[in-house]
């Protein structure tokens, strides 16, 4: 029950930034950014423990040294004198990182993506499938056409004025489409929000409306004051 | 009833028993409202199915909603006596797509101990699972980075694992390029997870979502509404004044 009215009381901390940013606002997300930090850092130590420290020390696995060194080069980002060699576990994780990445990605993101675009058109394919050929077509001057849109070296008249019109409408759609769905994602997790206050544990809207109220008298109360010393 | 939703539907349909079915939570509790539904709902239809649940995490502070579902529809998680049978919770894999390639090529070696800090040979389903070659079917509850592109980059690319997705509804325009060919099936945002609660009626599975879709209903009208007095007022001055 406890934990339930903290978080209400936090929910209702942070949705006072409606009114304004204040003092109860800045509290829940310092609150939030600390217990984040906090708790990535344990459930980080676990890992290492369960993964490298344990081995080493139970079964001898001395190789697990070499990575548990690199992985202390980072501390070396405090150091003005020797900050040269924190380049050297960032380069190893940059590296891996990007080296891992590119090999899926000119599969995943690139050919299978143009295959996909280009796909000879379908009539049994379904509404929905990108080869059903309404769709097709509908991909293919969409596509052509953004990517006229993106045509700098040459001035746009004429024909190449046309397809970059395309083009940009091609994109104010699927802006349009991305800001509808942010909209409805934003919808979701206020409604989220409200039903925790209102419904889970029954009685906590009791609790929740009138907290609501006092935080906000407060903080109308507290900027009223800051302002009038001002004057 | 979107196609998204139905094809994630059938792709968890057409699973028997025994499969193996990977589960991962890469969404934090900001997502919660959107993302949750969708697990909850995913793992009852894995159960249904009898398939063999893997569940892991690659965002750290998205593990713990596994543990919650497995709670919540299983009965119970490491206290359960199918667990390490019939499902397992490897908990969180650091360093996103590096875990991921990681993970894929030995899963033994990237979780030596489950989430609850059971070592991973003890759990009798893990003997089998060796790499990604040994799932069936990735499901992927996302909300950003590491998430879909990162799975298809290091899971559906290397090993052609079916892959399906349960994203917020901010991410799903950028998700919809990859269906049906790379992703083959997607749950968008609440309004998906919705519908697949509908979907799953036939399992004994009762939704939560049906309240929260009618308040979302009535303020997608509300926006419209104001769109469209926005223009029509947009209007009246723009050529009203010319008159």
């Amino acid at each position: 029950m406890l934990g339930t009215l903290m978080a209400a009381a936090f929910t209702l901390m942070v949705y006072s930034f409606f009114y304004k940013e204040n003092k109860a606002y800045r509290f829940a997300e310092h609150v939030f950014i600390g217990l984040a930090v906090a708790h990535g850092a344990v459930i980080s130590s676990k890992y290492m423990w369960d993964t490298a420290l344990t081995p080493l020390l139970t079964k001898g696995e001395t190789y697990w040294i070499l990575p548990m060194l690199v992985g202390l080069l980072f501390f070396f980002f405090f150091s003005k004198k020797y900050f040269w060699v924190y380049r050297i576990p960032i380069s190893t994780v940059v590296g891996t990182g990007v080296g891992l990445g590119m090999a899926g990605l000119m599969r995943s993101q690139f050919t299978d993506q143009i295959r996909q675009t280009i796909a000879l058109t379908n009539p049994k394919a379904a509404w929905y499938a990108g080869d059903y050929p309404i769709n097709a077509v509908l991909i293919a001057i969409g596509v052509i056409g953004t990517l006229f849109f993106f045509i700098f070296t040459t001035e746009q008249k004429g024909p190449l004025r046309y397809a970059s019109h395309i083009g940009r409408w091609t994109m104010m759609i699927a802006f349009g489409a991305a800001f509808g769905f942010t909209v409805m994602a934003r919808m979701s997790l206020l409604i989220g929000r409200m039903q925790f206050l209102l419904d889970y544990p029954a009685g906590v809207a009791w609790y929740s409306i009138p907290v609501a109220i006092l935080i906000l008298a407060a903080v109308v109360l507290m900027e009223r004051s800051k302002a009038a010393k001002k004057a | 009833m979107s196609p998204m939703t139905i094809a994630y539907h059938d792709v968890v349909e057409k699973l028997k028993p025994g499969d193996v079915a990977i589960i991962s939570m890469d969404y934090g509790p900001a997502s919660m409202p959107e993302q949750y539904p969708a697990t909850k709902a995913t793992v009852a239809h894995l159960a249904a199915k009898g398939a063999k649940i893997v569940g892991v995490g690659f965002w750290a502070d998205g593990v713990p909603f596994m543990d919650r579902a497995f709670k919540e529809i299983l009965g119970a998680s490491k206290d359960h006596p199918k667990y390490g049978i019939d499902f397992v919770n490897l908990g969180w894999v650091p360093n996103g797509e590096v875990g991921m390639t990681a993970l894929g090529k030995d899963v033994q070696a990237t979780c030596s101990k489950d989430y609850y800090g059971t070592p991973i040979g003890a759990l009798s389903m893990m003997k089998d699972i060796k790499s990604g070659k040994d799932f069936k079917l990735l499901i992927t509850i996302a909300s950003g980075t590491p998430g879909v592109p990162e799975w298809l980059r290091q899971w559906q690319a290397q090993f052609g694992v079916t892959t399906i997705t349960a994203v917020t509804a901010v991410s799903a325009p950028g998700v919809r390029v990859y269906f049906p060919a790379q992703i083959a099936g997607t749950i968008e945002g609440l309004a998906g997870a919705a519908e697949y609660e509908v979907l799953l009626a036939r399992y004994g599975y009762k939704g939560t979502l049906a309240p929260p879709m009618d308040a979302q209903s009535l303020s997608h009208l509300m926006v419209i509404i104001f769109i469209v007095l926005g223009n029509v007022g947009f209007a009246l001055r723009k050529y009203g004044k010319g008159k």
